[in-house]
């Protein structure tokens, strides 16, 4: 069992508050039936795999590319960086494209897979909602329902997608006071229930950019800390510092690079992160990987 | 680490030119279309040209032969541009032309003078001196036909200007003359002046001084100087040992002198004079013998002469005249004593006589000393005064012989010169000839089509590529995540790198094909058209077709 694993039980025993009983660490199956029969009601969905692919969330859809290992060692590194302590992240930019929503969906996807720990990702980004579209799964009920309208409970904003411990809430309503949405006790009470309801999780929140609108820093007030994802060559140095200013580097668990390999010179011409060998098979479902399945 | 560095800086500029293909392509096509426009609507500009011969062995050389200037090829062409291009020239060429018709105003009249001046061109044709003339008009004829007057004005102008040369030179040479000759003439004075002045001192060596004497070897003036010291000095010596000689005999007579007693007794002269006395009277014999003797070295006016002839006038007259009857004063006495009982000793009188003769003889020696002492002198002086007169004497001679050189050899050069002007005044000098006559072109020299095109076509791709490379400069954006620590002190999570999807793919292929055929395209354009401009044909054919 890896550190990150022996860490991630711990952090867990601890939210039970079970603390050290005798008899070592809980079977992960047991915390696995404890919520799974709780979010039981939920629906599944199956996104096309060739609409993922074409949508850029890879490492769902595709084979074992050089973005898909990025993605995983993003994965490792946010769980050493989260420190087991926070699950719940905003992920966001400094401005509009450079890559948050699929950077979301994406380490989403590259943790239910990996390590077969629940993730939910959450698309706040009520202004421009895209995660339906980019899953394929457009009309299902999202935030903006669930803080429109009382009688909307979790369960009606959430969705499982098949092949992993992954939920979704994606939904395509779009709205413009945000800020104020996302400030209310209705999202307090959003998130409250999702920690409850996924005490395992890690909670991605997938928001609107930090210069053009307060959302981000509305939302992390309920949450543990931000992911700020750039674009190298796009986004620019002002833009970032600004962003983090604004943002609060002591809530920002760290920086996420896009296009990482044009930093430089400009086009990628190649994944530079590419061994080969292994990856997926089809359908998005984790097939041939790694002893991690087991933990 | 070097090399490394290398390598990614080529690399930064290709993908610089990659990514920004497009700008380098869009600019590189207005531009060479613009440049096309430029190349295709300038008006044509023809030159006409003449080629002419500028010969260095004419005049020119003649007259700067062995001097420090040799005319080079482009002060010729200087020459040439300066003689060709004058107001009065160029004014004279537009109004035959008719090319001032436009130019109403003295203003408007210099302009097309400045243009006219700006359109000639005078450069160096091909090796050799050969060097062409050519105007430049859009007009082949009139280009032709400036260039055909010009090169008739500078034929004329030369001729006439190569006879005032010779002229000028043959004066200049003349004048120059004049005064190297009143120069020789005053070094020749100075010379003549200063041998008559020391002719003594310098001797015959001034003849062979004045002949070229060199500095450092003795004259022989001096040589002769010192030969006559040298004997003069051995002459001293020679004396010295005379006038001893002369003094050790002159003792060794007065000493004998003192001991021999002045009168003999007749008695003891008896013996002696025995056959004498047999002849006569013996003492007059005998005095008579010493006249003889005397006579042989002194005249009869000799004193010892005199007084002998005294003593046997009296000893005649005794023996006539009785004894009591002879004399009364002293001297009597004596020939009275002589007559009677003594009478003067011969031998005395003989050595007094040689001391007399020892006397003279040393008083001739010492005056003689006396004179050699002196020229000994004034020879010693004379020595020491040889080198500086002779150094006069070479600087004198040296002045002399150089300006007599250069006299000489302007003499011959005036003669050249002469001989020139002779040339010039019969028209065999001219040094200017027209090789090549002017023709009336057929093909512009302006615009450079293909060069204009081309200079287009590069000057937008390199302003294309400037404008992405000042994109790259000015770009604030992130280029690399390890940049991310240091401006916000925050952990880099992860790098993600590009995600090319399916469509991603198509859309680059589409890119790609488009950037291709815009390419190609440009290049068969601007390839097809260089193509006309090189094989010469133009836009003729487009022209046929569009029935322009």
């Amino acid at each position: 069992m890896s550190k990150i694993e022996e860490a991630l039980e711990k952090a867990t025993r601890e939210r039970q508050g079970g603390g050290h009983e005798a008899g070592g660490v809980p079977q992960r199956s047991s915390v696995r039936e404890a919520h799974t029969a709780v979010v039981a009601e939920v629906a599944v969905v199956n996104p096309d795999p060739l609409h993922l692919a074409e949508n850029r969330v890879v490492v769902a859809s595709g084979p074992s590319l050089g973005a898909s290992d990025a993605y995983r060692q993003l994965r490792a590194t946010l769980m050493l960086a989260a420190d087991h302590q926070r699950l719940a992240f905003v992920v966001t930019s400094p401005l509009q494209g450079d890559g948050k929503s699929i950077t979301t969906l994406n380490l989403g996807y590259a943790i239910a897979q990996e390590l077969q720990l629940d993730a939910v990702v959450v698309d706040t980004d009520l202004r421009r909602p895209v995660l339906a579209k980019f899953l394929g799964i457009e009309g299902q009920r999202g935030v903006s329902d669930y803080l429109n309208d009382p009688s909307v409970t979790l369960d009606d904003v959430v969705v499982r997608l098949a092949g992993g411990p992954l939920w979704v809430s994606a939904g395509t309503v779009r709205l413009h006071n945000t800020s104020e949405l996302l400030g209310s006790r209705r999202m307090e009470q959003f998130c409250g229930e999702l920690r409850h309801r996924f005490p395992t999780a890690i909670l991605l929140f997938d928001s609107p950019p930090i210069l053009p609108a307060p959302d981000a820093m509305t939302l992390v007030q309920w949450l543990d800390g931000g992911i700020i994802v750039v674009s190298a060559g796009k986004t620019s140095r002002r833009a970032l510092s600004d962003a983090v200013r604004q943002f609060g580097a002591n809530r920002i668990a760290g920086v996420v690079v896009n296009r990482s390999d044009r930093s430089s010179y400009g086009y990628g011409y190649g994944y530079r992160y590419y061994y080969g060998g292994y990856g997926y098979g089809g359908e998005g479902a984790p097939t041939a990987e790694t002893g991690e399945k087991d933990g | 680490m070097q090399v490394q560095a290398n390598t990614l800086d080529l690399r930064l500029y290709f993908d610089l030119l990659v990514r920004n293909r497009w700008w380098v392509l869009v600019a590189a096509l207005v531009a060479g279309v613009a440049a096309g426009v430029v190349a295709y609507t300038s008006p044509k500009i023809y030159e006409a040209k003449a080629t002419v011969l500028v010969e260095d062995d004419a005049i020119l050389q003649a007259l700067t032969k062995r001097m420090a200037v040799t005319p080079s090829m482009s002060s010729k062409m200087q020459f040439v541009e300066q003689r060709l291009l004058t107001r009065d020239h160029l004014t004279q060429i537009a109004r035959r032309l008719d090319l001032d018709l436009k130019a109403q105003h003295p203003k408007e009249l210099e302009a097309l003078l400045v243009k006219m001046r700006d359109q000639t061109v005078v450069r160096a044709s091909g090796r050799g001196q050969l060097i062409e003339i050519g105007f430049q008009h859009n007009d082949p004829t009139v280009a032709r036909d400036v260039v055909a007057m010009l090169t008739d004005m500078l034929l004329e102008e030369n001729l006439g200007s190569q006879r005032v040369e010779a002229h000028q030179a043959y004066d200049f040479i003349s004048q120059q003359l004049q005064v190297y000759r009143t120069r020789l003439e005053e070094a020749e004075r100075k010379l003549r002046e200063f041998k008559q002045q020391n002719l003594v001192e310098l001797g015959v060596g001034v003849a062979v001084a004045a002949g070229g004497g060199e500095m450092g070897a003795t004259p022989p003036t001096a040589f002769a100087d010192v030969k006559r010291l040298e004997e003069a000095r051995t002459q001293q010596a020679a004396l010295e040992i005379d006038l001893q000689r002369l003094r050790s005999e002159r003792a060794t007579y007065t000493k004998q002198l003192a001991a021999e007693p002045k009168w003999i007794s007749a008695q003891q002269d008896h013996d002696s004079t025995a056959a004498a006395r047999s002849q006569g009277d013996p003492k007059i014999a005998a005095l008579q013998a010493q006249i003889d003797e005397l006579s042989l070295r002194y005249t009869d006016r000799h004193p010892a002469v005199l007084a002998l002839q005294a003593q046997i006038e009296q000893l005649r007259a005794a023996a006539t005249t009785p004894k009591a009857e002879v004399g009364g004063d002293g001297a009597a006495d004596d020939v009275l004593a002589d007559l009677g009982e003594q009478i003067l000793n011969p031998h005395y009188l003989s050595l007094k006589e040689k001391v007399s003769q020892l006397d003279a003889e040393f008083a001739a020696g010492e005056a003689k000393q006396a004179q050699l002492k002196q020229s000994i002198a004034a020879l010693g002086n004379a020595i020491l005064d040889v080198p500086k007169k002779e150094q006069e004497l070479i600087a004198l001679s040296r002045d002399y012989s150089v300006n007599s050189s250069i006299y000489n050899d302007l003499l011959k050069r005036l003669e050249d010169a002469r001989v020139t002007k002779e040339m010039e005044v019969q028209d065999r000098g001219g040094h200017i000839r027209v090789i090549e006559p002017a023709t009336v072109p057929y093909k512009p020299v302006k615009p450079n089509r293909v060069l204009i095109l081309l200079m287009g076509i590069g000057g937008g791709i390199a302003a294309g590529y400037a404008f992405g490379f000042l994109r790259h400069l000015m770009d604030g954006s992130i280029r690399s995540a390890d940049e991310i620590q240091g401006l916000v002190g925050l952990t880099v999570l992860g790098r993600i790198p590009t995600v090319v999807t399916l469509g991603d793919r198509r859309l680059r292929q589409r890119a790609n094909l488009a950037f291709s055929m815009v390419t190609a395209m440009a290049v068969a354009l601007f390839g097809s058209v260089l193509w006309l401009e090189f094989r010469g044909i133009g836009l003729y054919p487009l022209r046929t077709l569009l029935g322009v």
